[in-house]
């Protein structure tokens, strides 16, 4: 994260990439949660499921803002 | 290599195919360059999700695929068949036949039950009624709605109508989905119960392609496309991420 923060300096290219890996990597830790889909039944997991899921969602929609962010 | 061949129809497999789109908006005097040069193939069966900013042009996107509004430039393939080389009728009936539509605002028509929304599009497609009214049921009841079929959609929540909208456009078993944020509206139980029901159809080959803010909905595609500023700017297949750095304590910092 902290390297995002710094890419205004090294450029809106490597920006753009960065803000596309860090996307990526937030889509596919979702996926990886919800991929076994196990433990559904059982209502701790599902809770701390839901406390991921909020994590990440609020990781993409900082990502979405540091996009709009002019360069 | 030629270029001749791009007016024709593409005799091929893909469901979508897109080259160098554009779409200029004229409001009030001035030009919008929503699309600004998009290619775009979409295989027959897969579920991508488009994500981006608000006003990097997802919409459009989505109408322009539909065959809604007219590209300023480039060309839409649809299941081979060249979009502006079709007239409008021609258009409507390859959407009716072909493409189930969720707009980002509903458009449930308001005087008819939201049983006889869900019908209506597998009947203009020529499904008797019989087949029409347990496709309804069936989707009905996946959505969670099966109580609220005889009302009338103006009596919905905004998530049930968007819901309705969802078995709308599923309806008559299209060839490809298109949906604008169908769980913009939605609770996270009711999130879950579209994000399984459009897992269910994808398992069945239902090609989707759907613009979404929500992080569980993209990650259940195949692929996540990001546009920014009317250009994709990533596309990229989504695979599970494992590990000890995936684990939920990692990730809530437990
Ligand atoms: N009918 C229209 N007339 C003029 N400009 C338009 C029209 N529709 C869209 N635009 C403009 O085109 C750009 C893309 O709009 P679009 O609706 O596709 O964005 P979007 O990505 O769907 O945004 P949102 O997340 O807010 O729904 C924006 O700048 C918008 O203002
Ligand atoms: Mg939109």
């Amino acid at each position: 994260m902290r390297s995002l923060l710094l890419a205004p300096i090294t450029g809106a290219a490597n920006r753009t990439a960065l803000i596309n890996r860090q996307r990526r990597h937030l889509i596919n830790l979702m996926r990886g949660l919800t991929e076994p889909a196990a433990e559904r039944d059982n209502p701790i997991a599902v809770l701390l499921v839901e406390g991921a899921r909020s994590h990440l969602q609020a990781g993409l929609d900082w990502l979405q803002r540091c996009q709009e962010e002019p360069a | 290599m030629s270029r001749a061949e791009t007016t024709e129809d593409a005799p091929e497999t893909a469901m979508i195919r897109v080259k160098n789109l554009t779409k200029v908006h004229h409001s009030d005097g001035t030009d919008v360059h929503a699309i600004r040069g998009i290619d775009l193939v979409v295989h027959s069966g897969e579920f991508v999700a488009v994500m981006g900013p608000s006003g990097s042009g997802k919409s459009t996107v989505l109408h322009l695929l539909a065959g809604l509004v007219p590209a300023t430039g480039g060309e839409i393939w649809l299941r081979g068949r060249r979009l502006g080389g079709l007239s409008e009728a021609e258009r409507a009936v390859l959407r009716r036949r072909h493409v189930g539509v969720v707009f980002q605002f509903f458009n449930l028509i308001s005087n008819m039950t939201v049983a006889d929304n869900v019908e209506l599009p597998a009947l203009l497609a020529g499904a008797g009624p019989k087949q029409a009214r347990s496709r309804r049921e069936y989707l009905l009841d996946e959505l969670g709605l099966t109580d609220r079929a005889d009302a009338p959609p103006t009596r919905l929540s905004g998530g049930q109508q968007q819901r309705v909208a969802l078995a709308r456009a599923l309806a008559n078993e299209p060839s490809l989905l298109l949906a604008d944020e169908p769980t913009g509206n939605l609770d996270s139980t009711n999130t879950r119960d579209v994000i399984r029901l459009l897992e269910k159809v994808h398992d069945q080959g239902q090609t989707i392609l759907l613009v979404t803010h929500d992080v569980r909905v993209a990650s259940a595609a195949d692929r996540v496309i990001s546009l920014f500023d009317g250009m994709i700017v990533d596309d990229a297949a989504v695979s599970p991420a494992s590990g000890a750095a995936s684990s939920i304590g990692s990730i809530l910092d437990l």
